[in-house]
């Protein structure tokens, strides 16, 4: 059987450009204007803020994390939950919905031949959090604008694919 | 009739939030789980009357929790809808197989949850509490009340224009409209036009002939799109073609119609797939009376859903006081399988719960009705009817409905 086409850079790029919009649109209501993309993220980088991660095992193997400031991060929960959201409420639901952008990302790769599973989302804060993922060949990110909010939302990935 | 329970097993309390938020202004008892181990003692104590269930969780992961909720005698036949992240084939298949009657793609809108479940449960507002602000794709009181009499809009998307030609024809009689595409390629962008202009088709016929596994690629793209994720899809194929029918029903098409295609069957088997009450076809009111009439092109599938549908539609009827039947035989001259079945079935629940009865028809064999009856219920397809009839002595049949209803 042949092996499957590999999925590219570019590819994890526009995937999370699908669906990171559609996440913040569906759950959130605000809309989440893609910037360019990066194609070769640095690793190891620093992000800050409330930060989601859930790693990604199987024929990928990798993380991909969310990025948000303190602001950004409790103006989504607000929006989301219609009331104060405390940190706990901040970060569940950072860890949600990294929960859904990874988990639609992983549905594309696995319908392209690359099962993997997911782990349990975790949400870190800090100032300095530095990120890396051992062997990746893919190291993408994106900036998205979010509606009403002067600070963007940071997703990054990092992904090793099976030969 | 008391609230229906829904237990929500969820790690997030985003998520128990938004679906405990949707649920507010109906008449529910909510109840909730953080993982599945959670979630099968809540189940087993609450006994809920259905079950939202995410897939990645701490403890014990929701495909693990449906697995033990499948093999306890006590739970099994509680409906579980899965909430997942994970819509890609392989996922959807896998939980397809074990047992789940749903599933719902994140992220979902609190609409699209109420919709849902309102397929499974009946949801009434809180009759101290404000209606509901009407939410697009929600409206679980108008899902309810959708009939077969409703101008429904079905989209055929087969290669051949004869298929939708002779669909369109069949659906007519119900006064269903049909759209047709060529393939998949031509039905996105028809389908994005009626999703803008809120005009979302209530039902999508496909022909499962596409090369590329097409029409299993169509059903992923129809269900990606939160304003079709309920609407249910149906595949064509020729009747050999099992292996395609097969993989098909595992994607999740709702049914297969084989070609050459059962015309008299089509639009009962589309509406069984939409969940159609078809009673409105049937049933309507006659002064003091309720009246059905039976036709004689009455389907198979036709029958047996009318069958069913009667048994509440009947009890309906007294519970809102009425307590006459007249069963309108008139053009009914040949007592095939689906009817016997039928006027069987609707005189036995009207002598169940004490209705009274009277047969109009213009077949002077309609006396016989009894012995017809009897003799045919020794038939495999009828033997678990019971016999409505003592015995085969001639029954009273009245010439027109007015003769009938005089006759009670």
């Amino acid at each position: 059987m042949p092996s499957p086409e590999k999925p590219s850079s570019s590819l994890f790029i526009q995937t999370i450009n699908r669906y990171v919009p559609e996440v913040m649109q569906t759950m959130v209501g605000l809309s989440a204007t893609p910037g360019v993309g990066i194609e070769n993220y640095p690793q190891p980088s620093k992000l800050k803020g409330v930060t989601g991660s859930i790693g990604l095992s199987g024929k990928v193997n990798g993380v991909v994390y969310t990025a948000y400031s303190e602001g950004l991060s409790k103006h989504v929960a607000e929006k989301i939950l219609g009331g104060a959201a405390g940190e706990q409420d901040v970060s569940d639901v950072v860890a949600e919905l990294t929960n859904m952008i990874t988990g639609n990302l992983k549905s594309t790769l696995c319908d392209m031949g690359f099962n993997c599973t997911l782990s349990i989302p975790s949400v870190m804060r800090g100032e300095e959090i530095s990120v890396s993922a051992k062997n990746a060949t893919i190291c993408v990110g994106n900036d998205y604008a979010i509606e009403g909010s002067p600070d963007s939302l940071r997703v990054v990935v990092f992904a090793a694919l099976d030969n | 009739m008391s609230a229906p329970k829904i237990l929500s097993v969820d790690d997030s309390r985003m998520i128990h939030t938004l679906i405990n938020k949707g649920f507010a202004p109906y008449d529910v008892q909510m109840v909730f789980a953080n993982n599945g181990a959670e979630g099968l003692e809540v189940a087993a104590r609450e006994k809920p009357d259905v079950i939202l269930l995410d897939v990645t969780m701490p403890v014990m992961d929701g495909v693990e929790c449906l697995g033990k909720l499948k093999a306890d005698p006590a739970l099994k036949d509680i409906p579980v809808i899965m909430l997942t992240a994970e819509a890609g084939k392989e996922n959807v298949l896998k939980i397809a197989k074990m047992g789940v009657r749903d599933y719902i793609v994140k992220p979902f809108t609190e609409a699209n949850v109420i919709d849902r479940v309102s397929r499974l449960v009946t949801l009434n507002p809180k009759s101290a509490a404000p209606a509901p602000a009407p939410v697009k794709a929600a409206a679980p009181a108008a899902k309810k009340a959708r009939t077969a009499n409703d101008a429904l809009k079905i989209l055929v998307v087969d290669e051949h224009p004869a298929i939708a030609e002779s669909i369109a024809k069949a659906v007519s009689k119900r006064g269903w409209k049909v759209v047709s595409c060529p393939g998949p390629a031509e039905a996105q962008p028809h389908i994005a036009t009626t999703v803008a202009a809120d005009e979302t088709p209530d039902a999508i016929l496909v022909s499962l002939a596409f090369p590329g596994k097409g029409a299993l690629k169509f059903y992923q793209s129809v269900r990606m799109n939160p304003a079709l994720k309920s609407v249910p899809l149906l595949g064509l194929s020729v009747k050999t073609a099992t292996f395609d029918q097969n993989e098909a029903k595992e994607t999740g098409y709702v049914a297969i119609l084989t070609k050459p295609l059962e015309l008299g069957e089509l639009p009962d088997r589309v509406a069984r797939a939409m969940d159609l009450d078809i009673t409105p076809i049937f049933y309507s009111s006659e002064g003091d009376c309720q009246v059905v009439t039976i036709p004689q092109d009455l389907s198979e599938t036709g029958s047996v859903d009318l069958t069913r549908q009667s048994r509440k539609k009947i009890a309906d009827f007294v519970n809102a006081g009425f307590a006459k039947l007249i069963i309108d035989l008139n053009g009914v001259s040949k007592f095939e399988i689906p009817i016997i079945r039928t006027v069987a079935s609707i005189i036995h629940e009207c002598n169940t719960l004490g209705i009274e009865w009277r047969v109009v028809g213009d077949d002077p064999d309609l006396s016989n009705l009894p012995t017809i009856i009897s003799t045919n219920l020794k038939v495999a397809a009828l033997k678990e009817l019971p016999n409505p009839f003592p015995n085969t002595a001639p029954l009273e049949v009245h010439a027109n409905r007015a003769a009938a209803a005089a006759a009670f």
